[in-house]
């Protein structure tokens, strides 16, 4: 299987997983446009949509994606504060610990800390990619993980980058608050790796990392170095291949 | 000053020391805690940045007891022949620059009722190495030595060929002074002057180097000259990095701590509950949304019979 980035950032978040057959978009927030280039046009593949929380840049694709004919699955918490209609035949209402079936994937979604009305976090099993952990947008998580085999986890700032950038008068204080208090650190982002079992895991793609306040090949070689695994910082345009179960 | 001004004119000397005493203290306690208040004021204002190692306090009131003894040239107590105003000001540049009076990187002049804070040489090389500066170091050329430099041509850097001194030349003649810098990065640059230059900076003092100082200690006088002159370009062409650098962390917010506990206490670590995450070996049945059965579209989704609970 494949990842494709086609947004990672405060601008827009979207990624496929895909193979030649299935394709599963894991959130919504770039243009429905950006996503048809990126499928060549085709939404033959395309399984359904899954989408973490309301926040535009990961939900903005939604409405247009319904009428193009994705099925869309997010929690009732997030249809309702985007004031979608929940009776849409093509959206879904999931929930926290109850899995579902987007075609060939199945999907366990988990609660995660945002400042959102029902944000989830998302644990992908496909028999290729076998489990893909995705997490995005949350101060940290509650839960721990098994039987892991690919990680897509936040990494948006740095503590140490943001208090400079406060202190230098870059960044006001009440962002570097809310910040905190929503998004992932690259300190809370290796805690986090540590606390679960990585046995089995083959690659770590560190997203959502913020314009200002991090450091790409800092955060990389922090994560490479804490677990040894192969660690990628996702950046629009990327396709990360060999996003699968084994090493070959 | 008005307060000298009022000065009664018909006591007796002794009285008028005492009263000059009493008032000279007062004023003292007072123009500190002035100027450390209002230094507190600026700096939590963000309008001013106090360089990091220093000690505003411990400088200031080092600068109070040093003016408390400070007369000007009519033999009044600096304290009272300057206004309250310079006075503060000048401690203020001071702070401002980091300097320490009481390692005479700065010396308080009185020029008529205004105080000035003037930046003596050794405040020059600390204030220069917090700009990167170093190391520093000069030696002067005396008369019968064989002196060197040449400038190197794509740098515009000067190099020193040869200083060849003798113990006999040595405290001699003062023919020049040359003072070489070694900035942290490693870039390195030599300043030079001849007798004539140092002469012409001398004569823009008071003294015009004619000082008791510049006469029997020439040598030093010459170093300190072309040291000054050295660290000039470093400290005025530097931006205010060092201000910014090195400091410790600022203290948390009160969000800020408060969310790295609820981290520290929450994460990872769902009570009681393992981890969650399918089997490795999947047999799971699981719903399907695309066969929802008509009432996954109404309100009770959340009812809906077939879900499942996870872990399973």
């Amino acid at each position: 299987m494949r990842l494709v980035v086609l947004g990672s950032s405060s601008k827009g978040n979207c990624y496929l997983l895909e193979n030649d057959t299935d394709t599963l978009i894991i959130e919504c927030g770039v243009t429905i446009n950006e996503i048809k280039k990126a499928l060549n046009f085709s939404f033959d593949n395309v399984a359904g949509c899954i989408v973490s929380h309301e926040h535009g840049d990961h939900a903005k694709g939604i409405v247009d994606a319904l009428k193009v004919g994705i099925e869309v699955y997010t929690s009732r918490g997030t249809m309702r504060a985007l004031e979608l209609d929940v009776r849409h035949h093509r959206l879904h209402t999931i929930k926290e610990g109850e899995v579902f079936n987007v075609g060939p994937f199945k999907v366990m979604p988990f609660k995660i800390e945002h400042d959102v009305a029902e944000p989830l976090g998302f644990i992908i099993n496909h028999p290729e990619c076998g489990n893909v952990l995705f997490i995005t947008d949350s101060y940290y998580v509650k839960d721990t993980f098994k039987n892991i085999h690919n990680i897509i986890i936040e990494a948006n700032f740095s503590q140490e980058i943001i208090e400079e950038r406060v202190r230098n008068g870059a960044s006001p204080d009440f962002l570097r608050n809310r910040i905190f208090k929503s998004h992932m650190s690259i300190e809370t982002c290796k805690k986090t790796l540590l606390a679960n079992d990585l046995s089995k895991v083959q690659n770590i793609v560190l997203i959502h990392l913020s314009d200002g306040n991090s450091n790409a090949t800092q955060f990389r070689q922090i994560i490479q170095a804490a677990t040894g695994k192969r660690v990628y910082v996702a950046d629009a345009g990327d396709v990360i291949d060999n996003f699968n179960k084994t090493a070959f | 000053m008005s307060e000298v001004n009022q000065q009664p004119p018909a006591q007796n000397n002794n009285q008028v020391a005492q009263t000059n005493n009493q008032q000279v203290q007062k004023r003292e306690v007072s123009i500190v805690d002035m100027t450390l208040n209002r230094i507190q004021e600026l700096e939590k204002a963000e309008a001013m940045r106090i360089p990091p190692n220093y000690s505003a306090a411990n400088a200031v009131r080092a600068a109070a007891l040093i003016l408390a003894d400070l007369k000007d040239r009519n033999n009044t107590p600096i304290l009272n022949a300057c206004t309250k105003e310079s006075i503060a000001n000048a401690l203020l540049k001071m702070v401002v620059q980091g300097l320490n009076p009481m390692k005479r990187q700065c010396s308080f002049i009185a020029y008529g009722n205004s105080l000035v804070c003037q930046r003596e040489y050794q405040g020059s090389i600390a204030v220069a190495k917090r700009y990167g500066l170093k190391s520093i170091t000069a030696n002067a050329i005396y008369d019968g030595e064989d002196f060197a430099f040449q400038v190197d041509t794509e740098t515009g850097r000067r190099k020193i060929l040869k200083h060849e001194s003798s113990f006999d030349s040595y405290g001699g003649n003062v023919k020049g002074a040359y003072a070489i810098i070694e900035m942290e990065d490693g870039s390195k640059n030599v300043e030079i002057m001849n007798m004539k230059q140092i002469q012409a900076a001398w004569n823009q003092g008071p003294t015009k180097g004619q000082s008791p100082a510049h006469k029997n200690f020439p040598d030093q006088m010459a170093c300190k000259t072309v040291i000054n002159r050295a660290v000039k370009s470093i400290i005025n062409s530097s931006d205010d990095a060092d201000l910014f650098e090195d400091e410790p962390i600022q203290a948390e917010t009160p969000v800020t701590a408060a969310v790295k506990q609820e981290i520290a206490e929450n994460a990872n670590s769902a009570s009681g509950s393992e981890s969650i995450g399918f089997e490795e070996e999947e047999n799971v049945q699981v719903q399907n949304h695309s066969q929802q059965p008509e009432i996954e579209k109404q309100e009770q989704v959340i009812e809906a019979p077939v879900k499942q609970k996870t872990p399973f």
